[in-house]
């Protein structure tokens, strides 16, 4: 049993985290998100208020990031961390973090969300030129138009046009990449790796941004 | 159909951001899953470290926070979800009793009729099967009554085939004498006993152990007094072994107090004498 911030053993037998090992910090965390997600899914008020403290603006983040509105993203909110209780007997700790599983639902259900909705853009070819593409949020919605991404857009301009076409349209549009390649005619195996590299590269390029 | 071999540690890691921002397909999903299960443990953490920076990576995310009143309805809505599931449930547990005691102290609360319907059903079968503990237990005594008897009246049959309709006579009556023939060392399992009514005189035998030997011929004779040489053949008769019993008719014996008995085999050897 450890203790999670103190670094002197309590009445308990907490361990202090100083004498614990990388090893066995992991597994205690492990076993405390485990057993947060036990709790989640026994319906314990607690356990759902500090899921929601972890994790709440990771998951707005995201939502905001695919859904057009604030009142859109903190209904997708409220729907995923429902989903999160009802999933949340399936966590396995041995498959993936806790931070990875609620990133897996929190992005399934909103590329659910924006499936249901009928969220579709106009087909751009591959060689359509960035800022083209349109959906279905609005009849001049797009994400090069909003502030929200600009962020990520810089990023994106910077990339091979096979990546950034990609990326739109799995990434913030929620094509499957099935959908992607037969829009663009390419091979599947190329759009996966076509978006691996993308993200990777994205990811480099911005963690570079923020460490200057 | 076969399925496809697992994929390499290469491959893994390259569809590992994929994975967990949910753009694989169901089925490349499934595949991806089997495939990190079949990864060495090394693999395995890589992964899950990799999927782990990926899925807390916020640089790609726009900064907006949410709005602090979203605490209040995301909790209240996740609250809502799990009350109407265990509502849900809650007919299975509670069959006969209500959930929660009522605000004005009342704490009988009408049942659905669902749950009289159940709890009738309950005192019925119970009732049932009272009623069925207690004619098993009958039944039960009843059967080992009539055991009892059929034993009673099959030990008596059994008697009366071995050793006559009248041995009763014989065994309960207040005139009778009992005497008891000893082993001697040829046979010496054998059992008899001559039963002899001292009103009547009238004589019966009972023998246990007698062996068939020989021709299988038994005789059993009297010697009225001692040094009297005479002796008195009463009865020839052939033993299977087992308990067997013979009438000898009116035995005319002066005193039984002297008389001494035997039962010889064919060849003349004393197997029992009660003297």
């Amino acid at each position: 049993m450890y203790c999670r911030e103190s670094r002197r053993p309590d009445a308990t037998g907490c361990k202090p985290q100083a004498d614990m090992s990388l090893q066995e910090r992991t597994l205690s965390m492990n076993q405390q998100d485990w057993m947060l997600m036990h709790r989640v899914a026994a319906g314990d008020e607690a356990a759902v208020v500090e899921l929601y403290e972890r994790f709440s603006s990771l998951v707005f983040k995201v939502a905001r990031q695919l859904l057009p509105t604030r009142p859109e993203a903190e209904d997708a909110v409220q729907e995923i961390f429902v989903r999160l209780w009802q999933t949340a007997d399936r966590y396995d700790p041995r498959r993936a973090k806790l931070v990875t599983w609620v990133m897996l639902i929190a992005r399934r259900h909103l590329i659910d969300r924006i499936r249901r909705n009928a969220v579709r853009r106009t087909t751009t070819t591959y060689q359509a030129e960035p800022g083209t593409a349109k959906t279905d949020h609005g009849p001049d919605y797009s994400p090069q138009e909003d502030e929200r991404n600009s962020r990520l857009l810089q990023q994106l301009a910077g990339l091979p046009e096979l990546q950034r076409v990609v990326i739109e349209r799995a990434y913030l549009y929620g094509f499957t990449l099935r959908e992607v390649s037969e829009q663009l005619e390419a091979p599947l195996g190329t759009v996966k790796s076509a978006l691996s590299r993308g993200l990777a590269r994205l990811r480099e390029r911005a963690k570079a941004d923020w460490a200057m | 159909m076969t399925s496809p071999e697992p994929m390499t540690r290469k491959e893994l890691l390259e569809l590992a951001a994929l994975d967990v921002l949910g753009l694989l397909d169901e089925y490349e999903a499934a595949y991806y899953t089997r495939s990190f299960h079949h990864a060495p443990a090394t693999v395995q953490d890589e992964i899950k470290r990799i999927q782990a920076e990926v899925a807390s990576d916020e640089s790609l995310l726009p900064g907006e926070e949410p709005d602090p009143s979203l605490r209040e309805r995301v909790l209240a809505v996740v609250a809502k979800a799990i009350e109407r599931e265990t509502s849900k449930l809650a007919p299975l547990a509670t069959i006969g009793r209500a959930r929660h005691a009522p605000a004005d102290g009342d704490s009988r609360v009408p049942l659905p009729a669902s749950g009289q319907f159940w709890r009738a059903a309950c005192f019925a079968l119970a009732g049932i099967t009272l009623v069925f503990a207690m004619f098993y237990v009958r039944a039960q005594h009843y059967g080992n009554r009539v055991s009892e008897i059929a034993l009673i009246n099959n030990t008596e049959a059994i008697l009366e085939e071995l050793i006559g309709p009248t041995y009763k006579d014989f065994l309960f009556d207040p005139d009778t004498v009992h005497i008891v023939l000893i082993a001697g060392s040829a046979a010496p399992s054998a059992k008899a006993v001559i039963c002899i009514n001292e009103r009547t005189n009238e004589a019966f035998l009972i023998t246990d152990g007698l062996r068939q030997a020989g021709t299988g011929a038994y005789t059993l004779s009297v010697v009225e007094s001692a040094g009297d040489d005479s002796r008195k053949n009463l009865r020839r008769f052939a033993s299977t072994g087992g308990v067997q019993g013979f009438a000898l008719g009116t035995v005319a014996i002066a005193s039984l107090a002297t008389a001494s008995w035997q039962i010889v085999n064919s060849t003349g050897q004393v197997i029992l004498t009660s003297a």
